[in-house]
């Protein structure tokens, strides 16, 4: 048996670990395990991006805020020095902050009005620096290193232009340091995205490979093959609940054909065999013409009663496949019940049997009527059938929470509680029935029926006799 | 009656056909589509037996469908293998009369075909049924023989109906289990004999002449003249 | 296959995070110089250290003598922003408390 599809392995062409030749690289985009890793993996990324950018607004933006608190306060001290001391006590007050710029960070610069540098530690007044709003960025060299500055240009009222700025190559460092972090961790995220569809292409291919191990195991001939349930309960396992549910259905209707194939042969062949027998009988011993004729007329009823057999066992096969399904109506159930009745009345006072029927006003149902009809009559008829003379049987119904019960009781000599299920087998009969008529097929139909439209048939001991009840959901319990 | 018989089986047309003329009626026979539609077209007939599976590549649907679409009414009684519900419904919707599934008992074939060809002709609504002295109003729901009033419930009422609408002509179990109680099933049981028994108890035993008889492996007959 | 789905994603977002937000300086300038970092100045601020030690009415005590040495000796050495940093902090260090 050939492996079920397998949807290749980023691992590189050729063949699989387990031996498996899988698609080409096209072949690759159309897995849905690698679609799966790939909306994965752009989910990590996304989410690695955002946080990193946050980061660097936060600490960057707090860097500068820094910066620029500082720069703002060294203007605040300066200008104040200014009115009292002058341009002299200015110079003075620069350099007196530079001997003691412990931290190594501070930039000054104080240019006259023709741009030529006065004080400071910045050999020339950057070009760049136009506008007295805006905090620039400078690239300044200190001992042959390239540093990143950040200034403020301050327009003095005699016409000097004062630059303060910080040394922020700090920032930079952060910068570059986020920047490679950024960069491994989506490094590491394409590791995890290859990592997890793998992992979710495994998945998806065991599951599939365990569903279409099993399919195929059936289709070869073994019916008893399920699919195995991880026991998780998940979508996966439902999906095999499903499937499993549908192979039992098969298995059940493959198992009614059998039973069916059983059945003719074994309980057909007894009125086939009666008939013949009587026929060659007759051909050999008859010698008047009535008897010739009575012979052919006997014959003539147990094939009538075989023709009869052959019709309801494929009443019941149609009716177990469902074929009927989509001619369900809406219906009320009420009065099918009163013709059920009626029709049974005189068959019932002929044999000294009562026949009580009751049914309340109304019984909304969705399904077929005359199906419901003949599973209801099934089971009057057998209640009349196996009822002692004087006896009573009852036929009620009642709408009970979201299912309509019919309820067909007699005083016979019931059923065996160990045969309830077996008498809805075909062809079954009972103990207390060999005796009289019938083929056996009666309850297997009802059942049928009652399985069509989603109820079912119970059989209850009425000590004495037998209740039986047709339970089916009722109309608003399908459409409420 | 005329009758056509559109039927492929030798077997079963010779049976039918032969039935057909001992019961008194003129038969005509074709063993395929073709020569059946042909038949059916060109000349008239009271009934026809119409067989669904048929050779020649003209199938009984599609002869019916071509009869009823040049406007022919003749009744048509449709055999076929088929027994499924869908089926017959599928021949009745197609314009068939009535639907007769194999293996089929002569009588109930004879009863039908009798009962196609007789309700084809013309019938007024009538308001009252009459044979011999048993009356049946219609409207008033009134049944009276020899003048005295017959008291029958409802059922019982439509099943007289029915055996007087059909007087002199055998009435099956299966039909009036179809006509009265539409109930399209086999009953195990003899309900329909029992039913009748208990109509005869009311209709025929207080008075001196039986109208209703029992036709031996058929059914039913209403008649003043007893068979 | 996911890496080479992944990576030149990753490069294109680097790219605008290498590059300096603000009004960043045109490379082709020549880069100004902080005159604050080189060994003239280091002598500077000695200079002015030995000012206030001479003026001083205390000799200066061990800690300052031996970071001032260790200032000087690192800008002769030619690393004078060490230097520079450690002569800084001997001024402040020397600065009358209060001020």
């Amino acid at each position: 048996m050939s492996q079920p599809i397998g949807t290749g392995s980023s691992a590189g062409k050729g063949r699989d670990r387990d031996g498996s030749p899988h698609m080409s690289d096209t072949g690759l985009l159309r897995s849905a395990g690698v679609r799966f890793g790939v909306v994965y993996a752009v989910l990590l990324a996304a989410s690695a991006a955002a946080l990193a950018l946050f980061l660097w607004w936060s600490t960057a933006g707090l860097l500068d805020r820094q910066t620029e608190a500082a720069i703002r306060a060294d203007a605040q001290g300066l200008s104040e020095r200014w009115p009292q001391t002058g341009l002299r006590g200015l110079i003075l007050t620069i350099d007196e902050r530079l001997a003691g710029n412990v931290d190594d960070d501070a930039i000054y610069l104080l240019a006259d009005p023709a741009m030529r540098r006065v004080a400071g530690n910045l050999e020339r007044w950057p070009p760049i620096v136009a506008e007295a709003g805006p905090y620039y960025e400078l690239s300044v060299l200190r001992a042959g290193i390239r540093t990143l500055v950040r200034a403020h240009r301050y327009d003095l009222p005699n016409g000097f232009f004062l630059l303060i700025g910080r040394d922020v190559q700090v920032r930079a460092q952060l910068r570059t340091l986020l920047t490679d972090a950024l960069l491994w961790a989506l490094v590491i995220v394409g590791a995890m995205a290859t990592a997890g569809a793998l992992v979710v292409r495994g998945l998806f291919r065991r599951t599939l490979a365990n569903v279409s191990a099993t399919a195929s195991a059936i289709a070869a001939g073994d019916l008893a093959r399920r699919v195995r349930l991880s026991g998780r309960g998940d979508e996966f396992d439902q999906l095999a609940e499903v499937i499993n549910d549908m192979l039992d259905r098969i298995g059940r209707l493959m198992d009614g054909v059998r039973q069916v194939s059983n059945a003719i042969a074994h309980d057909l062949r007894t009125p086939i065999t009666r008939a013949r027998t009587r026929l060659e009988d007759a051909s050999l011993h008859a010698d008047t013409k009535e008897a010739l004729r009575a012979a052919i007329d006997r014959a003539t009823q147990d094939l009538d009663g075989i023709a009869s057999v052959f019709q309801a066992l494929l009443r019941i096969s149609e009716v177990e496949a469902g074929a009927r399904r989509s001619a369900f109506t809406q219906l009320d159930a009420a009065p099918l019940l009163a013709e059920v009745g009626e029709l049974y009345d005189a068959v019932a006072e002929a044999r000294g049997v009562t026949l009580n029927v009751s049914v309340p006003g109304a019984l909304p149902l969705h399904g077929d009527a005359p199906l419901i009809q003949q599973a209801v009559a099934n089971l009057v008829d057998n209640a009349v059938k196996f009822s002692p003379t004087g006896g009573t049987v009852r036929l009620s119904a009642a709408v009970r929470g979201r299912r309509v019960e019919i309820e067909v009781t007699d005083q016979g000599p019931g059923i065996r509680p160990d045969e309830h299920d077996k008498v809805g087998q075909r062809f079954y009969r009972g103990e207390a029935a060999r005796s009289t008529p019938g083929s056996g097929l009666g309850l297997s139909l009802v059942r049928a029926v009652a399985q069509l439209h989603g109820g079912e048939l119970r059989l209850e001991d009425a000590s004495p006799g037998l209740r039986a009840i047709l339970s089916l959901p009722a109309w608003e319990a399908m459409h409420g | 009656m005329r009758i056509l018989v559109v039927e492929d089986d030798s077997d079963v047309a010779g049976f039918v056909v032969r039935g057909l003329k001992e019961a008194g009626h003129v038969v005509d026979h074709a063993d395929n589509g073709r020569d059946g539609l042909f038949m059916a077209v060109s000349e008239t007939f009271d009934a026809i037996v119409l067989d669904r599976m048929l050779p020649g590549g003209i199938d009984g649907l599609k002869i019916l469908e071509t009869l009823r679409g040049q406007k022919n009414t003749t009744p048509v009684l449709l055999l076929s293998a088929l027994s499924a519900v869908d089926e017959r419904v599928k021949g009745l919707k197609a314009g068939g009369d009535d639907y007769l599934t194999k293996p089929f008992a002569f009588a109930e074939l004879l009863a039908r075909v009798e009962a196609l060809a007789r309700r084809g002709k013309a019938e007024p609504t009538v308001t009252r049924l009459v044979v011999e002295d048993l009356e049946l109003d219609l409207l008033s729901r009134q049944v009276k023989r020899a003048g005295k009033k017959v008291d029958l419930q409802p059922r019982e009422f439509r099943l007289l109906e029915y055996l007087m609408r059909h007087t002199g002509q055998v009435v099956t179990r299966t039909m009036l289990l179809e006509a009265v109680w539409d109930y399209h099933f086999d009953p195990q049981t003899n309900v329909i004999d029992v039913h009748v028994s208990r109509l005869r108890q009311k209709v025929d035993k207080p008075f001196p002449a039986p109208l209703i008889h029992t036709i031996r492996n058929a059914g039913y007959m209403l008649r003043a003249e007893p068979v | 296959m996911v890496l080479c789905f992944v990576l030149p994603w990753a490069f294109a977002m680097a790219g605008p995070l290498i590059s300096a937000p603000a009004t960043a300086e045109p490379p082709e300038e020549p880069a100004l110089t902080v005159t604050t970092d080189t060994a003239e100045y280091c002598k500077a601020l000695s200079q002015r250290i030995a000012g206030i030690i001479s003026g001083a009415a205390e000799p200066p005590s061990e800690e300052v003598s031996h970071l001032l040495a260790e200032g000087q000796r690192l800008c002769d050495d030619g690393r004078p922003r060490p230097g520079i940093a450690r002569l800084r902090r001997v001024l402040l260090m020397l600065r009358p408390p209060g001020e």
